[in-house]
């Protein structure tokens, strides 16, 4: 198998990374550890789609208010709908980013970065390339977590369970 | 734009290749080589890529200074194309058919009689009325400004990616296809495997990623 096979085969585990996201955010209450200890906070902002892969261009948007919450977005995983784009919002001490994450690609869309403090242009590149290379670590560190519950069977497991789970309760009782 | 200004919304690519000891002299060639052709309107291209400083897509030449900033690499793909007015286009044409019409028929009423038709019909052939589109749309281009598109991008030199302010797909593999005429290295998209891939997994693990099926939530 090419390297072109691989990448279009494992395209899904960046959607599965969006949904796996979008759980612990909202079981952890938006609090993740990445493996050097720091804390990083992770919550879904006001863009959600989600799209099947059996119909194509089904597809559900969802925007405004906490979409995370919406009863629809539950009922769309429900149907087996896979997470597409989400829209984050992620800080780390005081510094916060945020961007559209697509699943399929993992690229950064729409990014707001933090306030920067420098005002002369090439100042202003390194800062600005600093902080977009702050996030992609970032996202970097949560993917990796993520692939390493991923592709761990029992712990896989454990959380496959934990996620069905919580897309029933949620679907039953998420807000209109 | 997004290097160091406006929207950031970018693909991330991996760069495949060492670069040289005189990287510098070597990447600034090459740069030079494949830079911006503008269009002009007596040329028969539609569209024009090529690279242009970051800071003056409308300049010349790079200037060292404008391209080297520590580990980073900074350049512009811009691209040109003519995007004619369709309704003007149309209506000159017709406008431009109309005023010649009498005369170029009646040189073919002319040619036909001289041929011994007696009743000559002389219409505009296919080939005459493109020639006069043609003229119009060189007209068109003499008086505008072809579209153009700047995108940045940024080259870690160290960490060996490159950022590319566009996620649109074709754009991308066009800007992939002319990086790696420009600098002879290729460039691979980031994607779930290749970021994987980079996070250091080893081959086994890569392996259980390809072999995985899609999960999909079991409600039974």
């Amino acid at each position: 198998m090419d390297t072109f096979e691989k990448i279009e085969r494992t395209r899904h585990f960046g959607e599965m990374f969006l949904l796996w996201l979008w759980y612990r955010s909202d079981i952890n209450d938006t609090v993740f550890y990445l493996s050097d200890g720091s804390a990083v906070i992770l919550a879904i902002d006001n863009q959600l789609t989600l799209e099947s892969k059996m119909t194509e261009m089904e597809r559900t948007v969802i925007s405004g208010g906490a979409p995370s919450d919406s009863r629809e977005a539950y009922e769309a995983l429900r149907q087996g709908k896979v997470v597409s784009h989400m829209k984050l919002r992620l800080q780390r001490d005081e510094k916060e980013w945020v961007f559209v994450l697509c699943g399929a690609t993992l690229d950064i869309s729409s990014l707001k970065i933090p306030a920067l403090m420098t005002k002369a242009d090439d100042e202003k590149l390194y800062e600005r390339m600093g902080l977009v290379e702050e996030v992609d670590a970032l996202i970097r560190g949560l993917y990796e977590q993520f692939l390493s519950i991923r592709l761990d069977p029992d712990k896989w497991k454990a959380e496959e369970a934990g996620i069905v789970d919580w897309i029933e309760r949620k679907a039953a009782g998420a807000e209109e | 734009m997004g290097s160091l200004e406006g929207g950031l919304s970018f693909r991330t690519f991996y760069v495949e290749g060492e670069p040289p000891n005189d990287f510098q002299e070597a990447y600034l060639a090459h740069l030079t080589n494949h830079f911006f052709e503008p269009l002009t309107p007596m040329g028969e291209e539609e569209r024009s890529v090529g690279w242009v400083p970051t800071q003056d897509p409308i300049a010349d030449g790079f200037r060292r200074d404008q391209v080297f900033f520590n580990q980073f690499i900074v350049f512009s793909m811009r691209i040109d194309k003519w995007a004619l007015p369709a309704p003007w286009v149309k209506a000159l044409t017709r406008q431009a058919i109309a005023e010649r019409l009498p005369e170029l028929e009646e040189k073919e009423a002319e040619r036909q009689k001289a041929e011994g038709k007696l009743r000559p019909s002389a219409k505009l052939s296919k080939r005459e009325k493109d020639k006069i589109k043609l003229e119009v749309i060189t007209n068109i281009k003499h008086k505008i400004l072809p579209a153009m598109k700047v995108i940045d991008v940024v080259w870690n030199i160290s960490e060996c990616t490159v950022r590319f302010w566009s996620t649109s797909q074709a754009v991308c593999d066009e800007f992939a296809e002319l990086f790696e005429a420009t600098f002879g290295l290729a460039l691979h998209q980031d994607s779930p495997f290749l970021m994987a891939k980079q996070l250091g997994l080893e081959e086994k693990e890569l392996d259980t990623m390809v072999n995985a099926e899609p999960w999909h939530p079991d409600f039974q």
